[in-house]
């Protein structure tokens, strides 16, 4: 069959158009979410993996389609019945519905199948605390709650809330009131009184917060006397890993070879409100293992590794029965081989074949 | 393990010790134990000092030469003040200045139980943070990035790897910002040679020992003013700080540099006090206040608006009370000598000062800092409640600030937070105050200052009160009488 240049010309610019189209499709479809859910979609129908029916949960609940989650989370729980994470999903989106008793049935089923799942256990905590209406009981299970503050938490321990009323509200609530309280019963209007009440419900405040937050600090304090007085420096790293960077970098170290280079994966950059975007460490990036002679985090990036480290990556997403891994549902590297896991969804691959990377 | 860390940290300790006492012998109304503390602070910048200048003349780390200066400076000063006229014994326990401090003995026994009360529970503290100190390895990531990875390599270097053709010139790649003051580096580099390799539990334990000299400076510069009642309470009120406590456990310099703030604010105050009550001057605190002030600089950038806001405080002072302006220099010559090579060395390896080269104000004006502020001291539980009590104590206060010296601490303490606030406002810092990563921690190092002008305030305000309470009684009885 001849084809003439017109006909060629035309049939180029029709197929311009619907790939313009196409792609403009896929942009709209990205901006309001559905690309990564349509990506999810499809990626939890071709490979039946509960690993993707949970990542299409979580697409699932980022775009605030809750009922949808749980059902996503739901199928993960069929091919994978003691799949912890699939019932924190659904934990957290029956919070963000308001319906607290399944939220803490289904937190219960997963802080029980996983003790550690801290995650389960604030939405646990959260549900459990909400479902309780009276505000007495409320204030008082926040003033005893320990799990906000510990020595890697810190920055989180604004949390301390009860239903948007701060821990410190009430606080200085208890100091106005215990002021007025002084001043009319301690001899009123007498030169000083005033001073004398003011400091004296200021000392009573300050040592209620003294109290509550050394009581944390002890309960950490029993925990980590009884967890790591113990162990070496190199056991504690090992046991903190998945909570700190540098004890990470310790432990791939120990499992990569010298020489090899690493690529490192993580979702912080994602995270709009930390602010960490021009960080150098939340960026992918790769480090050299043989080169560097004291530790894993130089600042140089490079783009191949033949290990990739995932690191706290809810969205990189391992596939046994194809050995790939995909972020987002796009493909990161074929050939893959899982060197440890380290739990709170970090873990060290190492990729066999370099096909994809 | 645990002789080698008391090693790291008792040479230094007794240098600076020495220093105090012997620079302190007329004054004589010190405590031997807030000797020791301002003695360690002293001490340990004495030895960043040395390794900055060994670094500097490409001599290898290693203990034997560090600890040279510091057992020839044990020594100087021993021969000094064993030839001193003053008596040794009165130099290492000189009398304690009772001040305007009320006498224990008009205590009853419930004041007793509170003081006991408080005392036991601030023991359990100091314990918990001890031993976590002792357990936890650095864990941080600010901590490791900012610090101690830069420190890991100079340690292994042995230097401060000052080739510029070097890829790891400086710790470069190491360290995030190479514009970084290296006290918080160098004191771990520091105690890993004395320990005899790079312990990520032990090399952090000075911050430990940071958090334990701040909050006893407190208590014993608050006893010298008040009861016994009111310094265990700032002291405790400090320490419960969780912000406070959690920098103790790991390798951050936030906690250094409020240990240097304090250590020059309750100098400067002793030397405000002593012309108050129209005792002869005393420029050893303005040496000490200087000392102090060049440390802030070496622990971390914003030692740089200490340093200017004292300075401003200082020099308000001499022109209001006319004293002669020859003493500004005891507080000028230290902050000269012990600051300025860090700047010269700045310069002449052409590290900028100021990491991004941005003029204020490129990127706009930014007052949306301020709720961010309010939130921050207002409603996270990270100082505890002493910024509301603070404002209401300078509210109730006003009339007694005004009237004594205190004015003077408030003065830099306000010029401080005044170009905090600026820079926010100012510079794409901002984003450090809206994301909550930056501006708790700046406000940490002025949190000992603040508990301590806060109870030299309430102090005063209830001294008023008694002389108040004096005078009626004076006046109904005789009034009776007539």
């Amino acid at each position: 069959m001849k084809i003439n240049t017109s006909s060629f010309f035309l049939l180029c610019f029709l197929s311009f158009i619907l790939l313009v189209l196409t792609y403009s499709n896929h942009l709209d479809a990205a901006k309001s979410g559905k690309f990564g859910i349509e990506t999810a979609q499809q990626a939890a129908k071709t490979t039946k993996s509960p690993e993707y029916f949970l990542n299409l949960s979580l697409e699932y609940y980022n775009s605030g389609q809750y009922e949808k989650s749980i059902k996503a989370a739901e199928e993960a729980l069929m091919l994978r019945p003691d799949y912890d994470r699939a019932y924190n999903n659904i934990c957290a989106a029956y919070n963000k519905v308001g319906q607290w008793d399944k939220a803490i049935e289904a937190g219960k089923k997963a802080v029980e199948l996983n003790p550690g799942n801290q995650l389960a256990k604030n939405n646990l905590a959260w549900a459990t605390l909400q479902k309780d209406t009276s505000p007495f009981s409320l204030i008082w299970r926040e003033f005893w709650r320990v799990d906000y503050l510990t020595p890697h938490t810190i920055n989180y321990i604004d949390r301390l809330n009860v239903k948007n009323i701060s821990f410190m509200t009430c606080l200085y609530f208890v100091m106005i009131l215990l002021t007025i309280c002084f001043f009319l019963f301690l001899k009123p209007f007498q030169p000083g009184n005033l001073l004398k009440s003011f400091l004296l419900a200021g000392t009573i405040a300050g040592v209620l917060f003294a109290a509550r937050m050394d009581y944390t600090w002890l309960m950490w304090w029993e925990k980590d006397i009884s967890v790591l007085s113990h162990l070496s420096t190199a056991d504690k790293f090992a046991l903190m890993e998945a909570d700190n960077v540098y004890g990470f970098a310790d432990e791939v170290k120990k499992l990569v070879p010298p020489g090899e280079r690493v690529r490192l994966f993580t979702d912080e950059e994602d995270d709009q409100n930390r602010g960490y975007k021009e960080t150098e460490f939340f960026v992918v990036k790769t480090y050299d293992v043989g080169k560097i002679k004291y530790h894993l985090l130089p600042l140089k990036l490079s783009e191949k590794g033949s290990y990739i480290a995932v690191f706290r990556s809810t969205r990189v997403i391992f596939n046994p029965s194809d050995d790939s891994l995909r972020r987002n549902g796009t493909l990161i590297a074929m050939g893959v081989k899982l060197v440890k896991e380290f739990g709170n969804n970090t873990s060290l691959y190492r990729v066999e074949e370099k096909r994809s990377l | 393990m645990i002789f080698k860390v008391l090693f790291a940290f008792m040479f230094p300790t007794i240098a600076g010790f020495l220093f105090v006492i012997y620079y302190f012998r007329s004054y004589k109304d010190g405590n031997i134990f807030e000797n020791i503390m301002f003695g360690y602070g002293i001490g340990m910048g004495f030895v960043t000092l040395v390794m900055f200048f060994l670094g500097l003349l490409h001599i290898r780390f290693s203990l034997s030469v560090i600890l040279i200066p510091l057992v020839a400076a044990i020594c100087f000063l021993s021969y000094l003040i064993f030839t001193s006229k003053t008596a040794f014994r009165d130099m290492l326990f000189p009398k304690y200045f009772q001040g305007n401090s009320t006498p224990e003995k008009n205590f009853s026994w419930k004041k007793r139980a509170v003081i006991v009360f408080f005392s036991a529970w601030l023991l359990l503290k100091f314990s918990f943070v001890i031993h976590e100190g002792l357990i936890l390895p650095i864990h941080a990531w600010d901590s490791w990035v900012n610090w101690s990875s830069g420190a890991k390599f100079f340690f292994y270097e042995k230097g401060l790897v000052l080739d510029p053709s070097d890829e790891h010139f400086f710790g470069w790649g190491m360290r995030l910002f190479l514009n970084y003051p290296l006290h918080d580096f160098l004191i771990q580099v520091w105690f890993s040679l004395c320990m005899g390799h790079f312990d990520e539990i032990y090399v952090k334990f000075w911050n430990v020992l940071y958090f334990l000299t701040t909050v006893g400076i407190l208590y014993f510069s608050v006893r010298r003013e008040s009861s016994v009642l009111i310094a265990i309470l700032s002291a405790f009120f400090l320490s419960s700080a969780p912000l406070f406590t959690y920098h103790a456990l790991d390798a951050y310099a936030d906690l250094t540099l409020g240990y240097y703030n304090l250590a020059a604010a309750v100098c400067f105050w002793r030397y405000i006090e002593a012309i108050e009550r129209g005792a002869p001057q005393r420029n050893g605190f303005l040496l000490f206040m200087g000392i102090f002030t060049a440390l802030t600089l070496w622990t971390k950038q914003e030692g740089l608006l200490t340093t200017l806001s004292l300075s401003v405080s200082v020099i308000l002072l001499h022109i209001i009370k006319k004293i002669p302006y020859r003493n500004l220099f005891f507080f000028l010559m230290p902050v000269a000598i012990v600051a300025v090579p860090w700047y010269v060395f700045l310069h002449s390896y052409h590290i900028p000062l100021f990491g991004r080269g941005e003029k204020f104000l490129d990127s706009g004006m930014h007052l949306e800092i301020f709720s961010s502020l309010a939130n921050q001291i207002f409603l996270f539980p990270n100082f505890n409640i002493i910024f509301v009590v603070f404002i209401v104590i300078l509210l109730l206060g006003y009339k007694i600030i005004f009237r004594s010296g205190l004015k003077y601490l408030l003065t830099a303490l306000f010029c401080i937070l005044s170009m905090f606030i600026f820079i926010y406002i100012a510079t794409k810092d901002y984003k450090y105050a809206l994301d909550l990563t930056g501006i708790n921690r700046n406000i940490l190092p002025l949190l000992p200052m603040i508990y301590y002008i806060s109870a030299l305030t309430i102090s005063r305000l209830l001294q008023d009160l008694t002389t108040d309470k004096k005078k009626i009684e004076s006046r109904e009885a005789d009034a009776y009488l007539a």
